[in-house]
C-alpha cells in the first residue's frame, strides 16, 4: 500500500519543535514554555529554601531588614572596589549555605551585562554623552551634520561613558545577585511573615499570601487552555485568529477568576471568616540572628564611610 | 517596562516609594469603605489575575510575540483602585519572587504601572465610554485607546525618572552614577518604543477581551458601575484631596531631593529656625566635605545650571502628569457621582 502525497508532504504543522514552520516560535509554545519555568521556579526556589544553611536558618526578619539596608548601601556606594568587594563575600556566603553557584551566578551576570549592556552602550561614545575622549574610533575632517543633529568631527569612547556603564552594570548585577540570594534562601511564606512583622498592614500580607496560592491556580488554568488548544491546533492559523484567541482567553480567564473569587469568599464566610485578619504570630529572635544583623549594619556602615574616604 | 535595582538613585527611589505607599493609603481607605470582608479574595485573585496576564504572548504582525501589561485591561474591568492594588500585589510578587524588576525600585515601578497606568486608562476609558450601553463600539475603541495612551504615559514616566539621574546624580568629572541618559534622550527612547510596540499591543488586548466580553459576557463589563452604586456614598473630597497632595508633594519632593544637600544647609536652617540641629551640623559638615570634592569647584557653575534646569523640567513635567491625571479622575468622580446622586 502506497501513502497518499498528502501525507508525505512536509507541512509546517508537523514540525517536531511546534513553531508551526514560523521561525522565530509559535505563541502557543511560548506561553507553555513560560508556565512552565513559573512553575519550576517557583519549586526549585522552596526546595532550596529547605536545604540545610548558614543562610536558610536564619529568620526572615533579619534577611528582610538586611536585604533592603544592603542595596541601599550597594546602590549609595561609587566605587567599583567597593561593591565587588561586597559582591566576593556575599558570594562567600552563598557558598557556604549551599545555594546553586548556577544560580546566583550565571543567571545573573549571563542576563544583566547583555540587556543593561545594549542600554548602555551608545553612552559611551561623545557623540551621545560628551566626555574626556579615552580612545578614539574615528576622525572626521569636520564636524558633521544630519538633519538638526550635528555631531563633533570626533568620535571617541569617552571615560565617563565607559566608567558610567561599567558601574551600572556593576550595580544593577550586584543589587540583583543580593536580591537573588535572600529571596532563594527564605521559604514564601516565612518572607510573608517576616514583612508582617514591620510595616505592612495586615490586610496587603493576607492579600499576598492568598495572590501567591491563587496565581499557581490560574497558571494551570491557563496551562490547560493552552493545551487543549495546542491539541487542536493542526496546520498554521492566521496571525489574526491567535490573538483572538489571546482574548478570549484572557476574557474567560478573567470570568473564570470572578466566579472563584466569589466561591472563595463563600468557602471562607462558611469557616468563620467576617472580615476579621487572624495571623499567627511568629517566633522570637535568637542572639545569633541578632548578632548577624549588628554585622550587617556594620558592614554596610564601613562601606559608606570607606566610600567617603576614598571621595 | 519593570525597572531593575541599580538603575536609579536611592534617593529617587525612596521618593517614589513613599509616592506609592501614599497612594496605597489611598486605596486602602477608599476600599476599606466599599465591599468590606468580600475584598480580600477579590483583590487576591484579581491580584493574581493580573500576574497572569503578564504571561500571556500576543502575536504581533512580524512573527514575533509580545507581553501585554494588562494594567489598563484591570483599570476597566475592576476600577482604578482595585487594579492598583492588584498590579501592586503581583509586582511585589514579581520583584521578591521572580527577580522580575528591583526591590528598592518597587515604589518607581509600582508609581509607573500601578498608579499612573491604571488612573489614566480608566479615565480615559471612561471618556470615551461615556454612558453609552454596554454593546455599543464606544466601549471596545475606549478600551483600545486607555491602553495605548495609559501605556505611553507610564512609559513616559519611566523615562522621567530615568531621565532625571545624570542630571541629579554624577561624579566630579561627569561620570553617571546610575542611569546615564539625560532626559533628552531617556525619554524619547522610553515612548519610542512604547508608542510603536508596547503600546499597540495593550490597546490591542484591551479591544479584543473588552470585544470578547461584549459578545459573550456583558455583565463583567459592568461590575465597576455596579459595586459603586451599591457602595453609596464614597467620600470623593477626601480622595481628590489626597490626589492633590500626591501631586504637590511629588514635584517637591523632586525638588527637595535634589536641593537638600547644597541648598538646605546649615546656614539656611540657621536663618530660616535661629538654630541648627547638633547632629544636622555635624553630618552636613561631613557631607559638605564630600559635596564639594565631588562636584568640584571650578565646575561647579556649570553643573548648577545643569541641575537647576533639571529640578525645573522635573518639577514641570511632574506637575503636568499628576496634574492631567488628578484632572481625568476628578472629572470622572464628578460625573459618577452625579450619576449615583
Amino acid at each position: 500500500m502506497e501513502l497518499p502525497d498528502w501525507l508525505s508532504e512536509a507541512s509546517p504543522a508537523l514540525c517536531r519543535c511546534g513553531c508551526g514552520g514560523r521561525r522565530k516560535g509559535n505563541f502557543i509554545e511560548k506561553t507553555l514554555r513560560d508556565i512552565v519555568k513559573i512553575i519550576q521556579d517557583a519549586v526549585f526556589s522552596e526546595e532550596i529554601a529547605r536545604r540545610p544553611g548558614f543562610l536558610q536558618r536564619l529568620d526572615a526578619r533579619i534577611k528582610v531588614i538586611s536585604l533592603i539596608y544592603l542595596l541601599i548601601i550597594v546602590n549609595l556606594c561609587a566605587h567599583l572596589s567597593l561593591l565587588w568587594g561586597f559582591y566576593l563575600v556575599l558570594l562567600a556566603i552563598a557558598v557556604l549555605s549551599k545555594l546553586p553557584l548556577r544560580q546566583v551566578v550565571a543567571r545573573v551576570w549571563l542576563v544583566i551585562p547583555l540587556f543593561t549592556g545594549i542600554m548602555v552602550l551608545p553612552s559611551i561614545f561623545n557623540w551621545v554623552r560628551p566626555g574626556d575622549p579615552l580612545w578614539v574610533i574615528a576622525d572626521f575632517p569636520h564636524p558633521l551634520h544630519l538633519g538638526y543633529l550635528s555631531f563633533p568631527s570626533v568620535l571617541a569612547v569617552t571615560r565617563q561613558g565607559l566608567w558610567g556603564g561599567i558601574m551600572l552594570i556593576s550595580r544593577v548585577g550586584i543589587s540583583v545577585s543580593l536580591a537573588v540570594v535572600l529571596t532563594l534562601s527564605t521559604r514564601w511564606m516565612d518572607f510573608l511573615r517576616a514583612l508582617r512583622t514591620f510595616f505592612v498592614p495586615k490586610i496587603f500580607i493576607m492579600t499576598l499570601e492568598m495572590t501567591y496560592r491563587y496565581i499557581f491556580v490560574l497558571v494551570s488554568a491557563m496551562e490547560e487552555m493552552f493545551l487543549a488548544r495546542k491539541a487542536r491546533d493542526a496546520g498554521q492559523s492566521a496571525p489574526k485568529e491567535e490573538r483572538r484567541f489571546v482574548a478570549s482567553a484572557v476574557g474567560g480567564l478573567f470570568g473564570k477568576s470572578l466566579q472563584m473569587s466569589e466561591e472563595v469568599y463563600w468557602a471562607m464566610t462558611a469557616r468563620g471568616y467576617s472580615g476579621e485578619i487572624r495571623l499567627l504570630k511568629s517566633a522570637s529572635l535568637c542572639w545569633s540572628d541578632v548578632l548577624v544583623l549588628s554585622l550587617v549594619v556594620l558592614a554596610g556602615l564601613i562601606l559608606i564611610v570607606a566610600n567617603k574616604v576614598m571621595g | 517596562m519593570h525597572i531593575p535595582d541599580g538603575y536609579l538613585s536611592p534617593q529617587t527611589d525612596a521618593l517614589l516609594g513613599i509616592a506609592s505607599v501614599i497612594a496605597a493609603a489611598g486605596a486602602a481607605y477608599k476600599t476599606a469603605h466599599t465591599l468590606r470582608a468580600k475584598y480580600i479574595p477579590m483583590l487576591s485573585i484579581g491580584a493574581a489575575f493580573s500576574f497572569t496576564i503578564m504571561m500571556f504572548n500576543i502575536p504581533i504582525p512580524d512573527g514575533t510575540t509580545a507581553h501585554a501589561v494588562g494594567g489598563s485591561l484591570l483599570a476597566i474591568l475592576l476600577g482604578p483602585w482595585a487594579a492598583m492594588i492588584s498590579i501592586s500585589i503581583a509586582l511585589i510578587i514579581q520583584a521578591l519572587f521572580f527577580g522580575d524588576g528591583g526591590i528598592l525600585a518597587l515604589g518607581a515601578n509600582v508609581v509607573n504601572m500601578a498608579v499612573v497606568l491604571p488612573f489614566v486608562s480608566y479615565g480615559i476609558y471612561r471618556l470615551v465610554a461615556g454612558k453609552s450601553v454596554v454593546s455599543s463600539k464606544r466601549h471596545w475603541i475606549g478600551a483600545a485607546i486607555a491602553g495605548y495612551v495609559g501605556l505611553s504615559a507610564a512609559a513616559l514616566c519611566a523615562g522621567i525618572e530615568f531621565g532625571l539621574q545624570p542630571l541629579l546624580f554624577h561624579t566630579a568629572n561627569g561620570t553617571p552614577l546610575y542611569s546615564p541618559y539625560g532626559l533628552n534622550i531617556a525619554v524619547p527612547a522610553m515612548l519610542f518604543a512604547h508608542l510603536t510596540i508596547a503600546g499597540p499591543v495593550e490597546g490591542l488586548v484591551g479591544a479584543l477581551v473588552v470585544t470578547y466580553l461584549q459578545r459573550t459576557n456583558p455583565a463583567m463589563l459592568q461590575l465597576k458601575s455596579n459595586t459603586e452604586k451599591s457602595a453609596g456614598s464614597f467620600r470623593y473630597r477626601t480622595l481628590i484631596i489626597g490626589l492633590l497632595v500626591l501631586a504637590v508633594l511629588s514635584p517637591l519632593g523632586l525638588l527637595a531631593s535634589g536641593t537638600a544637600w547644597g541648598e538646605w544647609g546649615g546656614e539656611e536652617l540657621q536663618a530660616k529656625f535661629g538654630f541648627i540641629p547638633n547632629g544636622l551640623q555635624k553630618f552636613g559638615d561631613f557631607w559638605h566635605h564630600a559635596f564639594l570634592k565631588d562636584y568640584g569647584i571650578s565646575g561647579y557653575d556649570h553643573t548648577f545650571w545643569q541641575q537647576a534646569l533639571g529640578y525645573l523640567l522635573s518639577a514641570f513635567f511632574g506637575l503636568l502628569v499628576i496634574g492631567m491625571i488628578a484632572l481625568i479622575v476628578q472629572r470622572f468622580l464628578g460625573r459618577s457621582q452625579g450619576r449615583t446622586s
